[in-house]
C-alpha cells in the first residue's frame, strides 16, 4: 500500500546568535514511497534542513507532517521506523566490516537471517569480494555502496539521502546514482535525495528546486509554490 | 633549535590546551606528579629529620651494642681509639605496682651517665624540669613519664625489683642516648644505678667476661671524627654482632623510612599501571591529530625531525606547566602529612631540598616520556599519502603495550625493596588482568553467538562489542585494574583488623609467651593449672644473629633494604626440629632425617630467602653467645594455617643443639580464663624476665598501627578511585566520536534514543560486570599470596561482603559510565547530515 509523506504549509528558520534566518515559509509537498524525488538548490537555502522535516527528524517552526498509510495517519515515529538514510560521509562504523555495516539494522531488529540477506546486498551493490573488508580499504564509492545496501536491506518505505555523491567524483556518482534509482524501483521504496548534481535530478520522477523563493517543482503539476 | 619552533610549539600547545583530550591527559600526569612529590617532599623532610636526630640524640660521639659485656683487652682497644666511655646495662623486665603492670626496658647507667648532652627530670608530671649531672643513686629509681602514669606511681614511693624495694625519686623526660631506645610506641624506661647489677645475677654476666647474657650493653664513646673508620674497622673485625651508629653515620629509623618509601613507591607503581591504561586511551585521539599535523607538516616542506620535535615540544611544555602547581599542591600536603607525623615524632618538621625534589621530576620525566615514545616512533613513519589514505599501523598496539610494560618495569626496580611483595602484587594484578581479558573474551563471543538469532538490544549489544573486542577489552582492563586495586585495598584493612582481633586468638590463645626460660616455663604451667588457663603452644628456640652469609658480611651480601634485612642486624631466634613442624611446609630442598648426625643444616623461611637474596646451599654464620657456628641451607619452608601461627626463620635439626652453648628460651601460647587475669601481675612479681604479651594488648598497639595505615590507605584509596574516574571518561573520550556515530546511526534506523541509552547501559553492565568478577577474583588472589607470606594470616573471602561490594561496584561503574557517555548519548541524525 502507498505511504505519503504529506507537509503543510511547513515553515522553518534557525536563530543565531544576534538574528533569526529564515529558510522558508508555507511550504507544502507530498511525496509518495511509489516515487523518487529529488531536492535541488545553492548551499544554504535550507535543503538538508527539509530532508530532516521530511524524515520527521525535525520539528518544523510552522506548519504541520503528517505521515499517512494508505490514507490513515500515523505518528511520526512509525515513519522513522520505516526509512533508510544514506549519508555525504557514508558514517559506515569503522571497526565492522563490509557485511557487517549492511547487516547492522537487520540485527537490530533481531532478524534472524540477517546475514544472509547482508550477503544478497552485498552481491545486489557488486561487492561480493569485499564482505570481510573494513571500511578503511574501501574507496569512497565502495563505502556508498556498502551505505547503500545498509540503507535498503530493511526494505523501508523512504530512504533520505543527503548530498550522496557529493564526496565522489562523476563516474563513479553516475554509478552511485543508478544504483540508488535502480534499488528504489526494485523494492518500491520512496526515494528523496538531497543533491546539487544535476544529471541525478534528472533521474528522479520528481524534482523540486528550492530556493529564497520557495520551491519549484520541475516535473509535477502537485508541486505547491509557496 | 629554532626559535620560531619553540614559539610554534608553545602556539600549538595554547591551541590544544582547552581539547578534553588534553585536559583528561593534563589530570592523568598531574595525579602522578601530585602523588610522587607529595612522596619525595615529605622523604626529604623525614631524612633531613634523621640526620639531625642522629646529630642531637646519640649522647656521644660514638655508641656500641651487643649482647655481651667487651672483653678486658677489647675495651682497653676502644678506648685507645677515644677519650672517655660511659656504660648503659639493658634488661627487659615487668615492673608492678599493686594489680597494675606494665613491661619496661630497665637502664643501669654508672656516675658518668650521661657523657654527652642533658638528662632533663622533673618531679611532677607537669612540673619544670631540670638537667640532671648524673643518673640515679643506688636504692632509686627514676622513671619515665609513661611508665609514671602507667602505673600510676607517685614520687617517694616504693616499688619492687627481684624483691629489692626501690623508691621513685624522678620522673625522666629526656635521655641523650634517646635516639637508641626508638621513637613513641618502644617500651617504657626506668634507670636505675649500675652497682644494683648484683640484683640480676642470671641475666648478666661480669663486666670484662665477654660472655653472652639476655642483657643488651651500650657503650657511649667521646672520640675524635678520625676515629670513627678504626672503630668500624675494628668492629666488623672483631665484634661483628655489634651494632655502631656514629655521628655522621646512619640513623638507625634510616632503613625503617626507606623501607616505608618502598612500600609506597609500589603504591604508585599501581598508579602508574592506572595511569599508563589511561593515557593510552586519552593519546589515541590526540596521536591522530598530532599524525594529521605531521604529515600537514611534511606537505608544506618541513622536515620530518621538525615535526616531532614540535610534538615533543609541545609534549614537555605540558610537562612543565604541569608541574608548578602540582609541586604548589604537594608542598601543602606534604606540610599536613608532616603534621600528622608529627604525633610519633614531635620534633620533625617541613623541609625542602632540591636535590631529591630534582631527581624525583627527571624521574618522572623520563617514565612519562617512555609512554610517550610510540606516540613519537609511529609519528617518525607518517607520510603525505596518509592525509589521502588512513592507514592503521598495527604493530603500533605492540610497541605502546611494551614500551608501558618498561616504565612500570623502571618504575618498580627502582621504588620497591621487596621483591616478593611486589612480584606478588604485580602477579596477582597480571593473573587478574588476563583473566578479565579471557572472561572479556569469552562472554563476549558466546553471548554474541547464543544471541545471534534473538531479537532485542541485548543481542546487538554483544553483537557490536564483540566487533569492538579490542577497544572494548582495553576498556575493560583499565577499570578492572582500578576496581580490584580499589577492593583489594578496602579489603585488606577491613582484613588486618578483624584477623588480629578473631584470628590470632582463635588459633593461639589470648595470651603469647615470647620469652621464657625452662625453669620460668615450669612456673608458668603451674600457675595456669591454679588459674584454669590452658597452654596452647611451646616452642623451644635460642638466640643467635646472622654475622656472615657465605664468609661476607651482611652488608656486603645485600644492600637492598626489606623487612627481612631489617630483622636481621638484631638477634633472631634459632628453632630445633626434628620433623617439619605442623603449621610448616616445605617449599624447595630436603629436611633433615631424624636423628642426623650432620646437624650443620638449616631451614630458611621463603621470603627470607627471596628477601636476602639466598639460595639453596648457601653458608650461614650465626653469632650464638659469643661463638659463631656455620650452617648450610638445606631447606625452605613457608607458613602453613591452621596449627597456631608461631613460625621460626631459621630451623636446624635438634642435633645442632648437643653442639650449641647457649641458653635456651621458649615462645608460646595460653588461653586466659576472664578471672586469670587479675592473678598476671602475681606471675609477673614472681618471674619479671618473663616476657608476656597480652594479645589485648598487641591488638592495642596494632590498632595504633592501623590508625596510621587507615590514613594512608584512605588518601590512597582516594587517589585510586580519582585515578579510576580518569579511566572511565578517558575510556569514553577516546571512542566518543566512534559513540557518537553509532548512536546518530541507530537513530537513523529508526531506534528512540531511549534505546540508545538501554544500549549504553547493557554495555556498561557487561563492563561493569566482567571487572568486578575480575576484582573479586583478583582480590582473592592478592590476599592469597600476601596475606600469608606478608602477615602470617590466612585469607577467608568474606562471601557476603564480596557479593555486596560486586553489586556496588557495578551500580557504580555503571553510572559513572553512563555519566561520562552523555556526550555520545546526546548525537542524532542532523549531527551526522552536518558532518
Amino acid at each position: 500500500m502507498t505511504k505519503h509523506i504529506i507537509l503543510g504549509s511547513v515553515g522553518h528558520h534557525f536563530q543565531t546568535e544576534n538574528r533569526v534566518i529564515s529558510l522558508f515559509q508555507g511550504l507544502s509537498l507530498t511525496v509518495s514511497s511509489a516515487e523518487t524525488n529529488a531536492i535541488v538548490g545553492p548551499s544554504g537555502v535550507g535543503k538538508s534542513s527539509l530532508l530532516l522535516i521530511l524524515a520527521g527528524l525535525e520539528t518544523p517552526q510552522s506548519g504541520n507532517v503528517v505521515f499517512s498509510d494508505g490514507g490513515v495517519a500515523q505518528p511520526l515515529l512509525a515513519l522513522r521506523q520505516q526509512s533508510g538514510f544514506i549519508f555525504q560521509q557514508f558514517h559506515l562504523l569503522p571497526e565492522l566490516d563490509a557485511i557487517n555495516n549492511i547487516a547492522l539494522p537487520l540485527k537490530l531488529k533481531g532478524d534472524k537471517s540477517a546475514m544472509e540477506k547482508a550477503e544478497e546486498w552485498l552481491c545486489k551493490v557488486g561487492l561480493e569480494n569485499r564482505a570481510k573488508h573494513k571500511p578503511s580499504q574501501l574507496s569512497g564509492g565502495e563505502q556508498q555502496r556498502i551505505a547503500i545496501a545498509r540503507a535498503f536491506v530493511t526494505e523501508p518505505a523512504f530512504v533520505f539521502a543527503d548530498e550522496p555523491t557529493g564526496n565522489l567524483d562523476e563516474k563513479t556518482a553516475k554509478d552511485i546514482v543508478e544504483l540508488m534509482f535502480e534499488c528504489s524501483d526494485a523494492n518500491q521504496t520512496g526515494l528523496v535525495v538531497v543533491t546539487h548534481s544535476k544529471a541525478l535530478s534528472k533521474m528522479a520522477d520528481h524534482c523540486y528546486e528550492l530556493s529564497q523563493q520557495g520551491l519549484l517543482g520541475y516535473k509535477d503539476s502537485s508541486v505547491k509554490v509557496a | 633549535m629554532k626559535p620560531s619552533i619553540i614559539k610554534l610549539s608553545w602556539q600549538l600547545f595554547r591551541q590544544q590546551y582547552h581539547t578534553s583530550d588534553n585536559r583528561l591527559l593534563r589530570w592523568i600526569q598531574g595525579c602522578l606528579l601530585f602523588f610522587l612529590l607529595s612522596l619525595s617532599l615529605s622523604s626529604v623532610s623525614i631524612q633531613t629529620h634523621l640526620e639531625k636526630n642522629l646529630q642531637q640524640l646519640l649522647g656521644a660521639d660514638l655508641v656500641l651494642s651487643q649482647y655481651q659485656p667487651l672483653t678486658e683487652s677489647q675495651l682497653a682497644h676502644a678506648n685507645s681509639l677515644s677519650t672517655n666511655h660511659t656504660l648503659v646495662q639493658l634488661l627487659g623486665l615487668t615492673l608492678t605496682n599493686g594489680e597494675k603492670w606494665q613491661k619496661v626496658k630497665l637502664k643501669l647507667v654508672g656516675d658518668n651517665y650521661p657523657l654527652q648532652g642533658n638528662l632533663t627530670v622533673s618531679d611532677t608530671l607537669s612540673g619544670e624540669t631540670i638537667a640532671a649531672r648524673s643518673g640515679p643513686r643506688p636504692g632509686e629509681i627514676w622513671v619515665d613519664a609513661r611508665l609514671f602514669s602507667s602505673l600510676e606511681l607517685s614520687i617517694g614511693q616504693s616499688i619492687s625489683i627481684a624483691e629489692k624495694p626501690f623508691r621513685v625519686t624522678r620522673i625522666i623526660h629526656h635521655e641523650p642516648d634517646k635516639l637508641l631506645e626508638g621513637h613513641g610506641a618502644v617500651s617504657m624506661r626506668a634507670m636505675i644505678h649500675a652497682d644494683e647489677i648484683g640484683l640480676f645475677d642470671e641475666e648478666v654476666s661480669e663486666l670484662g667476661s665477654g660472655k653472652a647474657t639476655e642483657a643488651q650493653y651500650r657503650y657511649l664513646f667521646e672520640t675524635n671524627s678520625a676515629h670513627h673508620q678504626s672503630f668500624l674497622t675494628w668492629t666488623k673485625k672483631e665484634l661483628p654482632g655489634a651494632q655502631v651508629v656514629h655521628r655522621g653515620g646512619g640513623h638507625p629509623l634510616a632503613l625503617f623510612w626507606q623501607r616505608t618509601e618502598n612500600f609506597l613507591g609500589l603504591a604508585s607503581v599501581l598508579l602508574f599501571l592506572m595511569a599508563a591504561i589511561a593515557i593510552d586511551l586519552t593519546g589515541r585521539r590526540q596521536l591522530i591529530n598530532q599524525k594529521r599535523f605531521v604529515a600537514l607538516c611534511l606537505s608544506m616542506g618541513i622536515s620530518r625531525t621538525q615535526g616531532i620535535t614540535l610534538a615533543v615540544l609541545q609534549w614537555f611544555i605540558g610537562f612543565i606547566l604541569l608541574l608548578i602547581p602540582a609541586l604548589i599542591l604537594a608542598s601543602i600536603t606534604q606540610v599536613f602529612i608532616i603534621g600528622e607525623l608529627q604525633a610519633q615524632f614531635p620534633e620533625l618538621s617541613s623541609q625542602w631540598q632540591w636535590l631529591p625534589i630534582m631527581k624525583t621530576i627527571v624521574l618522572l620525566l623520563a617514565l612519562l616520556a617512555i609512554f610517550q615514545i610510540p606516540g613519537w616512533m609511529e609519528l617518525s613513519h607518517v607520510s603525505v599519502p596518509q592525509l589521502i589514505r588512513q592507514q592503521s599501523n598495527k604493530r603500533s598496539n605492540w610497541i605502546r603495550f611494551f614500551w608501558s610494560i618498561l616504565s612500570i618495569t623502571g618504575l618498580a626496580v627502582f621504588y620497591s625493596d621487596n621483591g616478593l611483595l611486589t612480584g606478588f602484587v604485580l602477579g596477582a594484578m597480571l593473573a587478574t588482568l588476563l583473566l578479565m581479558m579471557s572472561l572479556t573474551w569469552i562472554l563476549l563471543m558466546v553471548g554474541e553467538k547464543v544471541t545471534q538469532r534473538r531479537q532485542g538490544l541485548l543481542p546487538f549489544t554483544f553483537f557490536i562489542m564483540k566487533q569492538r573486542l579490542l577497544s572494548k577489552s582495553v576498556q575493560i582492563l583499565g577499570v578492572g585494574l582500578c576496581v580490584t586495586l580499589l577492593l583489594f585495598t578496602l579489603v585488606l584493612m577491613k582484613d588486618m583488623g578483624n584477623a588480629m582481633q578473631g584470628y590470632v586468638r582463635h588459633h593461639d590463645g589470648n595470651l603469647m609467651i615470647t620469652r621464657a626460660q625452662a625453669h620460668q616455663v615450669e612456673n608458668i604451667k603451674q600457675w595456669a593449672k591454679q588459674t584454669g588457663s590452658q597452654m596452647r603452644q611451646l616452642k623451644p628456640y635460642l638466640h643467635g644473629q646472622v654475622v656472615k652469609i657465605n664468609g661476607a658480611s651482611l652488608s656486603e651480601h645485600t644492600t637492598k633494604p626489606s623487612d627481612s634485612m631489617a630483622a636481621l642486624k638484631a638477634r633472631v631466634r634459632l628453632h630445633w626440629s626434628a620433623q617439619v613442624p605442623a603449621n610448616n611446609q616445605l617449599q624447595s630442598g630436603q629436611w633433615w632425617t631424624q636423628n642426623t648426625e650432620n646437624w650443620n643444616q638449616v631451614s630458611v623461611e621463603e621470603e627470607v630467602m627471596t628477601d636476602i637474596g639466598l639460595k639453596l646451599g648457601d653458608r650461614l654464620s650465626f653469632l650464638v653467645e659469643g661463638k659463631v657456628y656455620d650452617f648450610v641451607i638445606k631447606a625452605t619452608h613457608v607458613y602453613k594455617p591452621g596449627n597456631g601461627s608461631i613460625t621460626f626463620w631459621f630451623q636446624v635439626p635438634p642435633e645442632a643443639i648437643k653442639h650449641i652453648d647457649a641458653n635456651q628460651y621458649y615462645m608460646g601460647s595460653m588461653e586466659l580464663p576472664e578471672n586469670a587475669w587479675p592473678e598476671l601481675s602475681k606471675l609477673w612479681q614472681q618471674n619479671p624476665r618473663v616476657y608476656l604479651l597480652p594479645i589485648r594488648e598487641m591488638t592495642e598497639r596494632f590498632d595504633n598501627i592501623l590508625a596510621i595505615i587507615t590514613k594512608l590507605v584512605t588518601f590512597f584509596s582516594a587517589m585510586i578511585i580519582f585515578m579510576a574516574v580518569l579511566v572511565i571518561t578517558a575510556s569514553v573520550k577516546g571512542y566518543e566520536v566512534d559513540d557518537r556515530k553509532k548512536n546518530g546511526l541507530l537513530l537513523s534506523f529508526g531506534l528512540p534514543k531511549s534505546s540508545c541509552v538501554r544500549l549504553s547501559l547493557y554495555e556498561w553492565l557487561i563492563t561493569a560486570l566482567i571487572a568486578a568478577i575480575g576484582a573479586i577474583v583478583g582480590t582473592w588472589l592478592a590476599g592469597e599470596l600476601i596475606y600469608q607470606s606478608q602477615f602470617s594470616m590466612n585469607y577467608v573471602p568474606d562471601v557476603l561482603w564480596l557479593s555486596v561490594a560486586l553489586v556496588i561496584t557495578t551500580v557504580l561503574v555503571c553510572c559513572a559510565g553512563l555519566i561520562s557517555s552523555r556526550a555520545s548519548l546526546n548525537a542524532s541524525i542532523q549531527q551526522l547530515v552536518a558532518q
